[in-house]
This record gives C-alpha cells, sequence and structure tokens, in this order.
C-alpha cells in the first residue's frame, strides 16, 4: 500500500473520463516542493462538471463514488475514500483561484510499478496562495517551509496574489511571521 | 544567573538544518512519497491511541450526559 499507488488510481479515473480535470492539492501537493512532512490523506481538486449536482444545490461525488467502486474501492473513512489504505478527498473547485489553479497544473511523472505514468499537481505559487487563503497555523506554516526552501518562484506568487487580492493577506502574514516583505 | 554568561554559538547548527531541509526538498516527488509511507507507518500506533482515547472520552461524556438527564428527569 502506497501513496503513489493510490495517486496512480485517481490518475486512472481520468484516463477512464470518470474525472475530466484534476490536480493534487494540499500537503500531498506540497510535497512536490518542499520537504516531506507527515498528513494523513490526499486531496485533490476536480473540476465541478466531475460531480453530479442536487436540485437541491447539493454536490455530489456519487459519479466518481461509481468508478471507484467498480475498481474495487467502496470503503469510507472520517477523512474521504480509503484507495490503497490512504483517505481520499475529492475537492470540488470553490473559488477563482482554485479554478485558475486548476487550469496551470503541471504534469509530474512517477516511476510507478508497472512503469511509468504522470499525474496533474498544482504549481507551488498557487499552493501558497491557497494557504494564505486559509490561514490557518499549520497553512501559515507551509507558506514559511516554502520560503525558506526557497521553492516558490517569488515573482508568480506575487503575480496570483495580486490577481486574488490577497496582498493584504500576504503583508498580514509578513507582519506575523517578522518577515520583510520580499515580494516588494 | 549571571547576565554575563557566554552561550554558544549554534549558527552553524541551524545552517546546516536549513540545508537538510534543502537537501530534503530536492528529492524527487516519488522519493517524498516513500518517506511519507514511512513517516505515516511510524506514527499509526500513536493515530490509534488518540483515536482511542477521543472514543474513550466521548463515551464518558455520553455516559456522564445520560446520568444527568436520569437525574434530572427523574426515574
Amino acid at each position: 500500500m502506497s501513496l503513489q499507488k493510490t495517486i496512480e488510481v485517481v490518475t486512472k479515473l481520468a484516463e477512464q473520463g470518470a474525472i475530466k480535470q484534476y490536480a493534487i492539492t494540499g500537503a500531498v501537493a506540497a510535497l512536490n516542493y518542499i520537504q516531506p512532512t507527515l498528513t494523513e490523506d490526499l486531496d485533490i481538486l476536480v473540476s465541478v462538471a466531475d460531480f453530479e449536482e442536487h436540485k437541491s444545490g447539493l454536490i455530489l461525488l456519487r459519479p466518481i463514488e461509481s468508478a471507484l467502486a467498480k475498481m474495487g474501492y467502496t470503503e469510507r473513512s472520517d477523512v474521504g475514500i480509503r484507495i490503497e489504505d490512504w483517505p481520499v478527498q475529492f475537492l470540488p473547485v470553490a473559488s477563482a483561484l482554485d479554478e485558475e489553479a486548476l487550469i496551470n497544473a503541471v504534469d509530474v511523472e512517477f516511476p510507478g510499478v508497472d512503469g511509468p505514468f504522470k499525474a496533474r499537481v498544482l504549481r507551488a505559487e498557487y499552493l501558497v496562495a491557497t494557504a494564505l487563503k486559509v490561514g490557518r497555523l499549520k497553512d501559515l506554516a507551509r507558506i514559511e517551509a516554502f520560503l525558506d526552501q526557497k521553492a516558490v518562484d517569488l515573482t508568480a506568487l506575487k503575480a496570483v496574489l495580486e490577481r486574488f487580492d490577497l496582498m493584504a493577506a500576504w503583508n498580514a502574514y509578513c507582519v506575523k511571521a517578522g518577515k520583510p516583505d520580499f515580494l516588494d | 544567573m549571571s547576565r554575563s554568561r557566554q552561550y554558544p554559538d549554534i549558527t552553524d547548527i541551524l545552517a546546516q538544518k536549513a540545508r537538510g531541509r534543502r537537501e530534503r526538498a530536492s528529492l524527487s516527488f516519488a522519493e517524498k512519497l516513500a518517506i511519507l509511507d514511512k513517516l505515516r507507518e511510524d506514527v499509526a500506533p500513536i493515530v490509534q491511541a488518540r483515536k482511542a482515547r477521543a472514543r474513550m472520552a466521548e463515551e464518558h461524556a455520553s455516559r456522564e450526559l445520560s446520568a444527568v438527564l436520569t437525574r434530572d428527569n427523574g426515574p
């Protein structure tokens, strides 16, 4: 049971057309850029078109769940659907920032057990912008890791923050973290 | 406590730690996923113990609530 295998299953969902647009997000996506840190689950950002919308307005996971069930993954955990022993959460695009982040996601190649495969991962500047927007302590710690490990392109980050009105949040983060505003 | 006490300079240690973080950051995604699998395996007993404690606390709270409701509503 490995996270790589879990990611491979997600890519198979995309190959089969069960999800149209997806990208790995959250702590696992951050791993593409910064040193490994512990996380409990895998977050997958998915376009809204991949969800079924109930007439009440509720967004349902049914199409993805059905495809996973056909592949033998039916177990749910408190944080998502269990795939190869990892809880996976499928998160619909919920903002313009998510939407742009999904469009600009990059392909990352994995060796794979049965041969190499590619999976889509959010770019560093979008992960930092999202962490800034969410703003929990663990998100701020993640921003710190990106900066400390020089893992984000500051020009690209500034452009994203300006486009999504996040400069005030950035300035507040700099004050809280005791950092000079090096995006200036 | 003396104010003039000398403390060691740990600048080198901190720089070495920062270098280590950057080196680990430069591993391939697949290598980092393998590290994460191992980390998760290592902390699994701690996570399970934490969940068991939370379950026990919940059961205890539920018993306490039942006792209060029984007392207030009478037999």
